[in-house]
């Protein structure tokens, strides 16, 4: 089944509950009304986007040269580095720092990169007991599901939903009380923060120019899996750096608004390394993941690469608010994941094939999935053309489908240019809808017909009629 | 100044009375105007499909046909919206390019063109009911025409403009409406939906496109939708709205 077909399952699936309908409706109804009173104060917004874009653009040169130069730094901070080339060599890196630290418990940030490596399902295998401790995170890991949403990873569910979760496995008296709800699982895990033997994040970026882990978050889980465990391994892409510690100013001044509607991120962490002995991890180890990055970095649709992933995308597309992240069917949905999904996995310097995009983009690619309404575009901070790098992303599947479907094009381009012959395209067109019986033409057009009714021409053009009344307009 | 007038496929063959109507008000602002006979598509069906090279020849043709107007008014604001980048466009000559960079910026949606060109006066247009504006995200987003079609239609008399926040993209989105039909679909309800909510049954767009989507959608599960194009609502003089 393409991908495709596969999504419009999972679509079929998700509009026939309502409760999925409502939950998507008011949380990303919310997130974007409070982004948008909170950034009409903000005077400078578009220098802030402008800032933001100029800091995150780079060729795939530049960008190496500065993760050389971000390694660099950090190690001389007291990290240690490592770079995985793909999944599978991220997940054979943290097993093997958890594994000689003889770590039994984890808690973890956050952090959808472990998601795509498929992280928890590795440590599970090796008997580590992983705990997510972001509160929508150990939502979803309680329900063995997987995040709807980049930063809001239990999205689809509703706190009625949530409180049956509760009630069932913690043992807890049923409530639907959100602040109840969070008490609960607050103290849940703080047990697990004390007892745990290491801490695994993401990182929100790193900053080359002073060798810092930069962590944004509201819940202060991430302060406590990056501060109590004695060993703290952060896992990011290779496109996560910033060259200058003032970077920062504009992406913190912009994530936390476009992410949840807040002014300021509740907690930021800015962290330059191991900790004196007897005050935090004596361990820190920093994961650069490259898994497709690189061959994305190649590809017409690179300018993805600057996404600071705060998820506004996904909640201004009418696509994800009516499908709902899960049917996108992979770790990232919406705009950015139509985009960035594609080439996770794909392998560096591996040949485009002809007409671009790369190889590994092709049966996978959600590129259809968008009407082009431009809403990503225009809401994003980073300034990513979004619409126009998924119509890049549609070009390069179309063209790997070898030369049929660019020769009808080419032939409807062509008519364009032969009025004569557009005219009678028209003319057929306007007869068919007119004469033909109902069924026939619903046969004709599936895509259309199955729940619309197909327009009826009224029996004169505009173009006939205008010569009828304004002869004289005509030339 | 020699005005040129494009008609989108849509409106040729679908809605001709949105043709109709810009051209009674180019008429009533006694413009000096015509309309290229030979005038086909603006080609964005190719270049919304991804195929930008194959997009040339349409946008060639409509270089010739239009050039030599001062100024191109289009009742739509997704092809105007694809006029405009004509000059980014792969394969062009420097020259080429410019010719399309100068036809761009003298090509304009309907309301850009009474608002910001000619500043028109009030067009004495008569709609008595109510009805909710949607702002067809091309002409919103690509060519950013937030203002122009709510002063336009603030001047019309007897027009109750209803507040339906949150309507986003209709669903139809050219060839995504028959690839992805569920949602398609699920987005025409919720925009339905809405316009329920909001007391009314009429929606006024700036493209025909989106009406003709809804409407397929509101026909084919009986309910009440009647979708006006921009234009059609400024050329009134006494039409009633269904109540």
């Amino acid at each position: 089944m393409s991908a495709l077909a596969a999504f419009r399952r999972r679509v079929r699936l998700a509009l026939a509950d309502s409760d999925l309908h409502d939950n998507l409706r008011s949380a990303t109804a919310l997130t974007l009304a409070k982004r948008e009173n909170l950034l009409a104060e903000y005077p400078d917004l578009e220098e802030q986007r402008d800032a933001i874009a100029a800091a995150r653009a780079m060729s795939a040169g530049e960008r190496e040269a500065l993760l050389t130069r971000a390694a660099a730094r950090l190690e001389e901070a007291g990290f240690r580095v490592h770079h995985a080339e793909d999944a599978a060599a991220a997940r054979a890196i943290a097993l093997n720092i958890l594994e000689k630290a003889g770590a039994k418990l984890v808690v973890k940030g956050k952090s959808m990169i472990s998601e795509e490596i498929d992280l928890n399902e590795a440590l599970g295998e090796a008997e580590i007991e992983v705990v997510e401790t972001d509160l929508g995170e150990f939502i979803v890991q309680r329900l063995g599901q997987r995040p709807s949403h980049i930063t809001a990873p239990a999205l689809h569910l509703n706190r009625r939903q949530i409180g049956r979760l509760f009630a069932d496995q913690l043992d807890a008296p049923p409530t639907e009380d959100p602040a109840e709800l969070t008490a609960l699982a607050r103290e849940y895990l703080r047990e697990r923060f004390l007892g745990a033997d290491a801490g695994i994040t993401g990182g929100n970026f790193v900053v080359a120019e002073t060798g810092s882990l930069v962590l944004i978050e509201n819940e202060g889980n991430i302060g406590l899996s990056t501060s109590l465990p004695p060993l703290h391994i952060a896992i990011t892409g290779i496109e996560k750096v910033l060259p200058r510690l003032e970077d920062l100013g504009p992406v913190f001044r912009l994530l936390p608004p476009s992410t949840t509607g807040q002014r300021a991120g509740s907690y930021l962490s800015v962290i330059n390394g191991p900790a004196p002995e007897g005050d935090g991890p004596t361990e820190r180890h920093l994961i650069f993941l490259d898994n497709g990055r690189r061959a994305l970095a190649a590809s017409p649709e690179a300018d993805i690469l600057a996404c600071l992933r705060c998820g506004s995308c996904l909640n201004v597309c009418p696509c994800f608010r009516h499908g709902g992240g899960h049917a996108y069917g992979g770790i990232y949905p919406g705009p950015m994941g139509i985009l960035l999904a594609p080439y996770l996995g794909a392998p560096a310097g591996g040949a485009p094939p002809a007409g671009g995009g790369s190889a590994h983009t092709i049966d996978v690619s959600l590129s259809d999935v968008c009407s082009l309404c431009g809403a990503c575009g225009e809401i994003c901070p980073a300034r990513i053309p979004l619409p126009d790098l998924i119509r890049e992303a549609r070009g390069a599947k179309e063209r790997s489908g070898g030369q049929g479907r660019r020769r009808i094009w080419r032939r409807f381009s062509a008519a364009c240019a032969k009025p004569a012959r557009f005219r009678r395209l028209g003319v057929l067109l306007r007869l068919a809808l007119r004469v033909l019986p109902a069924p026939l033409l619903r046969a004709f057009t599936p895509g259309w017909s199955r729940e619309r009714a197909l327009p009826t021409p009224p029996p004169r053009s505009f173009r006939r009629e205008l010569v009828r009344r304004h002869p004289e307009r005509v030339r | 100044m020699h005005l040129g007038l494009f008609i989108p496929c849509f409106i040729e063959h679908l809605r001709p009375a949105a043709g109709l109507a810009t051209v009674a008000i180019l008429e009533r602002l006694g413009l000096n105007w015509a309309y290229p006979d030979a005038q086909t598509c603006c080609g964005q069906p190719a270049f919304n499909a991804g195929h930008p090279t194959e997009t040339l020849p349409a946008a060639r043709h409509f270089l010739e046909r239009f050039d030599d107007f001062d100024r191109v008014v289009s009742p739509s604001g997704s092809c105007v919206a694809m006029v405009r980048r004509y000059p980014e466009l792969p394969g062009l000559s420097a020259g080429e390019r410019m010719a399309f960079g100068d036809l761009a910026a003298r090509c304009h949606e309907l309301s850009d063109f009474l608002v910001n060109v000619i500043d028109a006066p009030p067009l004495g247009a008569r709609f008595d009911g109510r009805a909710a504006y949607q702002e067809s995200c091309h002409t919103l987003r690509e060519l950013g025409l937030r203002d122009e079609p709510l002063r336009l239609l603030a001047e019309v008399e007897g027009l109750e403009l209803v507040d339906t926040p949150g309507l986003d993209c209709c669903g139809f989105g050219g060839v995504y409406s028959v690839k992805v039909p569920e949602l398609s679909i699920a987005q025409a309800d919720t925009r339905l939906q809405a316009l329920a909510d909001a007391n009314t049954d009429t929606l006024i767009a700036t493209d025909v496109s989106c009406l003709l989507h809804l409407e397929g959608r509101a026909r084919h599960r009986g309910v009440p939708f009647r979708g006006l194009h921009l234009a059609e609502v400024l050329a009134s003089r006494a039409m009633a709205a269904a109540s």
